[in-house]
């Protein structure tokens, strides 16, 4: 067999009555407020889920344990169009979110942390759902597959592959030997800095619910608020603050994160990724409050702020807002634009082209333009003291080619739809970057519900594209994938 | 070191070229007996030149003949400023053009092949003028460097380098062993394609004058017209497709196009990047001729819909920059997918702009070979062109030039959005001069011209049509601290 079908029924049945698990957490917190009428309907789609993963569990139940290549690139696509088909039903049994394509869109934009919303009354939707909806962030955020890793370690050597297809960058790192245990770790952190972000976010008075919620939502940078405003609502300097700051943390690799906390500052100093962010972030920034200052009129401070949350909620792909960059100068949402699409560094939650590669790409032009003046000489390009080797950098720039393309085709077709120019390039940079906030009419402001059904199912599969860095997808859409040898 | 004495040295012999070239204009000028309006200044603008090219000469006169690597970017770049510096001159002199930075971006625009302007009534200008605007064009599309490509072995320097500083396309097939030989044979096969587009032209009625400015812009892709309205003000079908093919012709490799002369058309039609050409250029003319046919709000009729799909892709594909119609009111999707052919280009070693096709050949089959390893990571598979291997120092050639020129759209748009012009705009001016294209997006669409940006902007553009038409790198080198330093 091409496809060992039975050991993906089985593997996806655990994801599915994981999924239902979660969604009995979500009733828990529905059973704390109660008669707000969304108990059913988690239960049901729980229910639901349960049974369609004890179908699969059926189907799969003398499977062999070999698992190659492919069965690793379409098993993670398919657990991510999985978990958001099962995620929509409570929204849609409750009836919040009434037709399929916007359920599926939010639900979606939801699991890969976009954080594109279409629904226009976000705070009449009861609390059971409204966590339902930050959950699906939170987990998505490090990955289905990665979680289910973490939580079944049933794949043994196996499980590096699954790693491979769904993780974020050009390179798995390890830093231990068994996945597995990398895996126990990064989720420990995870947790770790939820729970932190919660406490600090308490501090602040914000209530425990939205505090949980909005945590939920920054250590995934997924930016889904359970607030119509966003974090705006608050009108709370220090919430935006610890905001701006958690999101920052979360745009860093978790491994690099993990040797900060075992003390070792000088690696962690020395990581060019890490000073990449650090850099394109301050210079941003700068930009964005100089602009602020002096074009629009506001204090120093709030230029600043509003500066730092808004670059760190963009260049983390996470997508909370607290003003409206639309009515800034053009110049900001440039820039805004720019940090949508380089993303933050690889291995964390964010999305877009990622630093490692840009820094990367950045590297071999300058060795190249040295070369042009020596022609003879031979330049090494190096990315943390190593060398960048040939297959790398092709596998690097395809990436990056392979993204811009992705933007050109995404935009074109969502014009065809009769979508304006700026709205289709915002849009589509915004879903392929996980980032939530689009541009023109679909800026931080609004909301996407006003796009045509058709743009919304693009948009769908360009998230999971993005998600899935591209080629995890693409794969699937080659003839040499299913050829039989 | 810079060798400056010799660098002066060839300068003064461009610049002699440049005079000659004047004449010609001036020629044009008693022709049509413009005397105080264009003949006397360009006159003046003659001497003037011929002036600073005794001077270089004179500094020049014992250069030693060497000519580093170095020294043939500082030429090539130096010779595009220098010589647009000194062909503004008869549009200043005469006052067509009153000051300096139109004047200059004028020119720079011939110079390059790009082809945006800041007339807001061409009609008005002298004869002569027209003729010399178009000319710069002419003698940019080749290349001024290109062109004095047989006359530099006179100095006793082999000429391969300055053909590698101007075009640093990845593939280098050599027609003709000895550049010289194939220079003369490339210009051979740009005079006979525009006496053929003048002759072609006159049969569908238009004037002598302007059929021979039309072809001069055409075949270096430049895309000046005599006409406000550009193609578009002789309602003519014919026209349009006369044109539309010549544009097509010309976006083609001239060392591809010299093996058509030559008779080897099997082997002419299995190149790789022509293929690729001509398949874009099909695929994207479809999809526009379907989008202004199928959009019931234009009701255009089929033939006429192909015919304005065809030659909006045939101009910007060459990145010529005619405009029949404007397409900034057509509905988004086409203006779109003529946005990305702009950034597209045609072929290399033409005389186009863009990213160009054999770069995109490189990075689509290089992408498609990624996927292959994601399935099978331990195969090692090569990118082939035109059967043969692409080693990975031109992969990264390829995708450095890239990279360089999507962040030179980014930081340029930026730069413009900073000068207060719209996010629309500030694309489209950046996308189209780096591309050398003319036309841009927005308010500066093909039926307005860019006299309204701020003089700002126009310097900068200016020096992005430089960037583009140097193939980036040629300008860039000079402001890396490696180049001035010593060893």
């Amino acid at each position: 067999m091409l496809i060992n079908v039975k050991m993906l029924s089985r593997i996806i049945a655990f994801l599915l009555i994981l999924e239902a698990v979660m969604m009995l957490t979500a009733t828990g917190v529905s059973l704390l407020y109660d008669n707000e009428g969304d108990l059913h309907s988690l239960l049901l789609s729980s229910v639901i889920t349960a049974l369609s993963g004890l179908l699969f569990a059926f189907a799969g139940r003398h499977a062999t344990t070999n698992i190659r290549n492919r069965d690793s690139f379409l098993l993670v696509t398919l657990a991510w169009i999985l978990w958001p088909l099962f995620g929509m039903l409570p929204f849609l049994i409750d009836g919040h979110i009434p037709n399929v394509t916007d359920a599926f869109f939010e639900t979606m934009s939801g699991f890969s942390t976009t954080g594109a919303t279409i629904l226009n009354h976000i705070e009449a939707m009861p609390h059971g759902l409204l966590f339902w909806r930050s959950l699906t962030q939170w987990i998505g955020g490090l990955g289905i597959v990665f979680f289910t890793i973490a939580i079944f370690p049933f794949f043994g050597i196996g499980s590096i592959q699954f790693f491979a297809a769904e993780s974020a960058g050009p390179t798995v790192d390890k830093i231990f030997p068994r996945i597995v245990v990398t895996a126990r770790w990064i989720w420990t952190l995870y947790l770790g800095l939820t729970i932190l972000e919660v406490l600090f976010l308490l501090l602040g008075h914000m209530s425990l619910f939205d505090a949980v919620c909005h945590a939920f939502t920054t250590t995934s940078t997924g930016g889904f608020s359970p607030r119509q405003d966003s974090i705006a609502a608050y009108h709370s300097p220090y919430i935006e603050y610890v905001i701006s700051i958690f999101m920052i943390l979360s745009g860093i690799n978790f491994l690099m994160l993990f040797t900060l906390l075992r003390g070792k500052l000088r690696k962690f100093w020395k990581d060019d990724e890490w000073r990449w962010f650090l850099k394109s972030m301050t210079l941003f920034t700068a930009i964005i409050t100089a602009a602020l200052y002096l074009k629009m009129d506001k204090g120093l401070e709030e230029s600043f702020r509003l500066a730092l949350f808004q670059v760190a909620s963009l260049h983390t792909t996470c997508g909370y807002a607290t003003a409206d960059f639309m009515i800034w100068p053009p110049i900001t949402w440039a820039c805004l634009t720019f940090v949508m699409i380089t993303g933050a560094c690889a291995g964390s939650t964010t999305g877009g082209i990622k630093g490692v590669r840009m820094v990367s790409m950045g590297r071999v032009v300058k060795s190249h333009i040295k070369n042009i003046i020596h022609p003879q000489a031979i330049f090494s390009t190096k990315f943390n003291g190593q060398l960048l080797q040939a297959p790398l950098m092709s596998k690097i720039f395809a990436y990056a080619f392979c993204y811009m393309l992705t933007i050109a085709v995404g935009a074109l077709i969502l014009m065809a739809l009769n979508v304006g120019f700026i709205e289709s390039f915002g849009c589509v940079i915004s879903a392929l970057g996980g980032v939530g906030p689009g541009l023109g009419r679909y800026g931080p402001a609004a909301t996407w519900s006003s796009l045509p059904d058709a743009a919304k199912w693009v948009l769908s599969f360009v998230m999971l594209i993005g998600r899935l860095e591209l080629f995890t997808v693409y794969v699937l859409f080659t003839q040499r994938f299913w050829a039989k040898h | 070191m810079i060798n400056t004495k010799m660098l002066s040295k060839i300068m003064s012999f461009l610049l002699g070229f440049t005079a000659l070239f004047m004449l010609l204009a001036g020629g044009v000028a008693l022709f049509y007996q413009e005397i105080d309006t264009a003949l006397y200044p360009l006159l003046k603008s003659i001497g003037i030149t011929l002036t600073v090219a005794l001077i270089a000469a004179y500094y020049g006169r014992n250069a030693k003949v060497t000519f580093s690597r170095r020294d043939s970017f500082l030429m090539v770049t130096g010779a595009w400023v220098v010589v647009s510096a000194l062909g503004m001159l008869p549009f200043l002199l005469s006052g067509s053009i009153p000051d300096i930075t139109n004047a200059y971006f004028e020119t720079i625009s011939g110079f390059t092949t790009t082809g945006a302007t800041i007339l807001d009534d061409i009609e008005s200008l002298p004869k002569s003028l027209l003729f010399w605007r178009s000319l710069t064009q002419w003698i940019g599309g080749l290349g001024i460097v290109f062109f004095t490509i047989a006359v530099l072995p006179l100095f006793g320097i082999g000429s391969l380098h300055l053909i590698a500083a101007e075009t640093s396309g990845p593939v280098k097939g050599k027609v003709l062993p000895r550049m010289g030989v194939a220079a003369k044979w490339i210009w051979s096969i740009y005079l006979s394609l525009t006496i053929l587009e003048v002759i072609f032209l006159l049969f569908g009625g238009m004037d002598l004058f302007e059929s021979v400015c039309h072809a001069f812009t055409t075949i270096s892709t430049g895309g000046y017209s005599p006409r406000q309205n550009s193609i578009a003000a002789y309602h003519s079908p014919y026209i349009e497709y006369v044109i539309a093919i010549f544009m097509t012709l010309s976006g083609i490799n001239f060392s591809i196009l010299l093996l058509a002369f030559s008779g080897k058309i099997k082997k002419f039609f299995k190149d790789t990047e022509l293929r690729w050409y001509i398949g874009s250029m099909i695929l994207f003319t479809i999809l526009i001729t379907y989008i202004l046919y199928a959009r019931n709000t234009i009701n255009f009729g089929i033939e006429e819909s192909f015919r304005l799909a065809f030659f909006q892709v045939a101009s910007l594909h060459t990145s010529t920059g005619y405009a029949t119609a404007d397409y900034v009111l057509w509905p988004t999707v086409a203006w779109a997918l003529l946005t990305l052919v702009m950034m597209m280009g045609a072929c290399a070693g033409s005389t186009t702009g863009g990213i160009k096709s054999i770069r995109l050949v490189v990075m689509s089959r290089m992408s498609l070979n990624e996927f292959k390893t994601l399935i099978h990571p331990h195969a090692i598979l090569p990118v082939r062109i035109n059967d043969h291997p692409i080693s990975s120092d031109v992969k990264n050639r390829v995708l450095s030039f890239t990279f360089v020129y999507i962040v030179l759209v980014i930081f340029g748009s930026l730069l413009m959005m900073f000068l207060g012009v719209g996010f629309t705009e500030s694309l489209g001016c950046i996308i189209s001069s780096i591309g050398n294209m003319g036309p841009g997006l927005g308010a500066f669409g093909p039926a307005v011209t860019w006299n309204a940006l701020p003089d700002s902007c126009k310097w900068l553009l200016s020096f992005y049509m430089l960037l583009g038409r140097l193939e980036l790198f040629t300008v860039l080198v000079l402001f890396t601290p490696a180049f001035w330093s010593h060893n």
